[in-house]
C-alpha cells in the first residue's frame, strides 16, 4: 500500500517538476525568439531602467559627506523630472506621422556672417599631445574652408609645424601636419592671402605655406 | 475515486507552475502600456522583463557640430532613428552634440563657436532650434518603436587662450546653456516627443584648456537655473594612474587638485562623468577610476558613469598623430572602464551609455 502511494507521489513529482522545466525552456526560447525579431513587448513585460547609483536610499547613507548629499539631492530632484517629462510624453504622445516643419526653427536664431581671420590658440582642435599651437587662420579659398594652425611640436619649441584642415558643407574633408623646414622654430600666423599663409617663427624669420600645394616655401 | 483526485491536482498543479512562470495563455501587450486593448484577451502574470540594449554593442554616434541647419539635423536624428527602429528589443541611447567654444555675439547673446571654417557663431537660440530638429527626426523615425530613447547632450567646452575675452567660459554663459536646456526640454514636451526624447547639457571639460576657476564659475552659472543634468564628456590629463599614484592633474600650465577635479565630475550638482576612454593603453580608464575611489574615500560615494566616450570614428575622418595611441573602439573603450570600475565594489555600477565622437555625418548599420 505504501510503496503503491510512494510511486504516485514520484510520478507526481516527476511530471510537476520535469513539466515546470519543460515549460521554462520553451517560454524561455519563446521570450527570446521575440525579443531578437520584433519591436514588440510580450504581454505584461516592463522596460525597466539600468539600476543606478544615485538614488534615493543613498541619501541616507551615514557615509556621505554634505557636499555630497547636496548633490545627491539635486541629482536625484533632476532625475526626477526627467522621469515627470517621459511620462507627460507617454500620456500625450505625438503622432508619428507628422511632415517636421523647419521654417519656424531657423527664424529662431540671428544669422551670423561667418568670419574669416587670424584667431589666437587652437580653440580646443587640436590636443596638446599633438602639437603646441600659438594661434590660427581660418577662411575661404577655391571654394573649400581652410583652418591652418601654426605651432610647434609638443613640448620642443625648436622645431615649428602647421596643421590643415579642410572643410566642404558640413564635413572634414582633409587633415595634414606638415612640419616647417629645418630650422624654422615654434610658428605664428600672421597674414594670409589668396591661399598663400605668410608665418613667422619666433626667431623672426618668415616662411609661406601654399595651401594649393601643401609646402613650406622661403 | 482517488485516482481521479489524484489527477486533477497533478492537472492543477501544473497548471499553476505554468501560471507562476508567467507564461500567457493569451494577452494583448498594449493593455499593459495603456492603450487600446484587442477585445476578449484573458491576461496572466508575466515575470519577465523587456531587455534594454545600451552599451557598446549599440554604440551611438556624437559629432564635433560645424553646422547647425535643421535639416541636416533633422537627418541625423532620423538616421539613429531608423536604426533603432530596425533592430529588436528597445535601445538607450546618448548622442552629444558638440558645438564648440563659448562665446558671446555682438548683440549680446550668447552663443558657441561651429568646428569647421570660415568661423561661424551659432547663438544659443539657433542651438536649441538645431537640436529640436535632431530629437524631431529621432521621434519620428522611430515610428512603431515607441520604447527605444535618445538623451541628446548639447555640448560646448571650457576651452580658453591667454585670457583672451573671446572665451567666454564665465556664469553668464553657464546660465545661458542652462536655460537653452530648459528652453528644448520645454519644446519637447509641448511638442509630446518626451517619452522617447531628452536634452541635457554637455561639456567637454578638460584640466589643459583653462582653470578650475573659470570652470567652476561657467558650472555654477549653469547649475543656477537648471532643470536637466550636464555631462561632462572630458578628459583629466595628469591625473594618478596605476604607474603614478602620485600625479598632478591638469597640463599645459594649468594645474588642478583632486578636490577640484571631483568637483567638475561629480561634485558640481547637475554633474555626470561620460569620461573619454580615448588611451588604447587603458590609461585614461585608470585616472577616472582612481578618481571614483577618491570621491568614494573622501566625499563617501563613487562616481557614476553615465556612459564612455571614445573617438575611433574622428580617428577615421581626421588621423592625426596622436590616433595611433588614442583611437580604443567603443567597445574597447567601454570595456577597459567597465571591468575596473566593477572590479572594485566601492565603485561598481553598471555603465549605461557608449557614444563615439566623429567630424562627419556617419550611417548606422543595424
Amino acid at each position: 500500500m505504501y510503496r503503491k502511494w510512494g510511486w504516485i507521489a514520484g510520478m507526481v513529482c516527476v511530471v510537476f517538476v520535469g513539466g515546470w522545466l519543460a515549460y521554462r525552456v520553451v517560454s524561455v526560447a519563446l521570450i527570446h525568439a521575440v525579443q531578437a525579431s520584433s519591436k514588440e513587448a510580450l504581454p505584461g513585460q516592463t522596460v525597466t531602467p539600468p539600476e543606478r547609483l544615485v538614488n534615493q536610499e543613498r541619501l541616507i547613507d551615514p557615509n556621505l559627506d554634505v557636499q555630497s548629499r547636496a548633490s545627491l539631492a539635486e541629482k536625484l530632484e533632476l532625475q526626477q523630472r526627467l522621469e515627470e517629462n517621459r511620462k507627460a510624453g507617454e500620456v500625450a504622445p505625438a503622432p508619428k506621422n507628422i511632415t517636421p516643419e523647419f521654417s519656424g526653427a531657423g527664424m529662431k536664431g540671428i544669422a551670423e556672417t561667418p568670419m574669416s581671420g587670424i584667431f589666437p590658440g587652437s580653440d580646443g582642435m587640436v590636443r596638446p599631445e599633438e602639437a603646441e599651437i600659438i594661434n590660427y587662420w581660418a577662411g575661404s579659398f577655391g571654394g573649400s574652408g581652410w583652418t591652418v594652425l601654426a605651432g610647434s611640436m609638443p613640448q620642443d619649441p625648436t622645431r615649428g609645424v602647421v596643421i590643415v584642415l579642410k572643410n566642404d558643407g558640413f564635413s572634414l574633408t582633409d587633415y595634414q601636419f606638415v612640419a616647417a623646414p629645418d630650422g624654422v622654430e615654434q610658428l605664428r600666423v600672421v597674414s594670409a592671402d589668396n591661399g598663400t599663409i605668410l608665418l613667422e617663427d619666433r626667431q623672426g624669420k618668415k616662411v609661406k605655406f601654399s595651401l594649393s600645394s601643401m609646402r613650406f616655401s622661403p | 475515486m482517488l485516482m481521479r483526485l489524484l489527477v486533477r491536482r497533478i492537472v492543477a498543479g501544473f497548471t499553476l507552475a505554468l501560471m507562476s512562470l508567467g507564461v500567457p495563455l493569451t494577452g494583448d501587450y498594449r493593455e499593459i502600456h495603456g492603450q487600446q486593448p484587442g477585445p476578449h484577451k484573458v491576461y496572466l502574470p508575466v515575470i519577465s522583463n523587456w531587455k534594454i540594449q545600451n552599451g557598446p554593442s549599440v554604440y551611438t554616434y556624437s559629432y564635433y557640430m560645424s553646422t547647425v541647419a535643421p535639416q541636416e539635423l533633422y537627418n541625423r536624428g532620423c538616421d539613429l532613428g531608423k536604426r533603432d527602429l530596425a533592430l529588436p528589443g528597445v535601445q538607450d541611447n546618448i548622442v552629444i552634440l558638440d558645438f564648440g567654444g563659448p562665446r558671446r555675439l555682438a548683440t549680446g547673446d550668447y552663443a558657441a563657436r561651429l568646428f569647421g571654417s570660415p568661423i561661424v557663431y551659432a547663438s544659443t537660440s539657433q542651438i536649441a532650434a538645431a537640436v529640436e530638429a535632431f530629437g524631431e527626426g529621432y521621434y519620428l523615425c522611430t515610428g512603431d518603436d515607441i520604447y527605444s530613447t535618445v538623451v541628446i547632450g548639447i555640448g560646448t567646452n571650457n576651452y580658453t587662450y591667454d585670457g583672451s575675452a573671446t572665451y567666454q567660459v564665465n556664469y553668464a554663459h553657464g546660465r545661458a546653456w542652462a536655460l537653452m536646456v530648459n528652453a528644448v526640454n520645454d519644446w519637447f514636451r509641448m511638442k509630446g516627443y518626451t517619452r522617447q526624447v531628452s536634452a541635457v547639457g554637455a561639456n567637454d571639460i578638460e584640466l589643459s584648456w583653462n582653470t578650475y576657476e573659470a570652470t567652476r564659475d561657467w558650472l555654477v552659472g549653469y547649475d543656477s537655473v537648471n532643470q536637466y543634468d550636464l555631462i561632462n564628456f572630458g578628459a583629466i590629463p595628469g591625473c594618478p594612474y596605476f604607474r603614478s599614484p602620485g600625479a598632478q592633474c591638469g597640463g599645459d600650465g594649468y594645474i588642478w587638485t583632486k578636490e577640484q577635479v571631483w568637483y567638475v565630475i561629480w561634485g558640481s550638482p547637475p554633474v555626470y562623468p561620460l569620461p573619454e576612454i580615448y588611451a588604447n593603453s587603458g590609461v585614461n580608464a585608470e585616472q577616472w577610476y582612481l578618481m571614483s575611489v577618491y570621491s568614494y574615500q573622501v566625499h563617501g560615494m563613487p562616481l557614476e558613469f553615465r556612459g564612455v566616450m571614445t573617438q575611433y570614428w574622428s580617428c577615421v575622418d581626421r588621423y592625426d598623430s596622436t590616433c595611433p595611441v588614442l583611437d580604443n573602439t567603443p567597445q574597447e573603450g567601454w570595456n577597459q572602464l567597465s571591468s575596473l570600475v566593477n572590479s572594485d565594489s566601492r565603485t561598481a555600477h553598471q555603465i549605461r551609455w557608449s557614444t563615439d565622437i566623429a567630424w562627419n555625418r556617419r550611417q548606422y548599420v543595424p
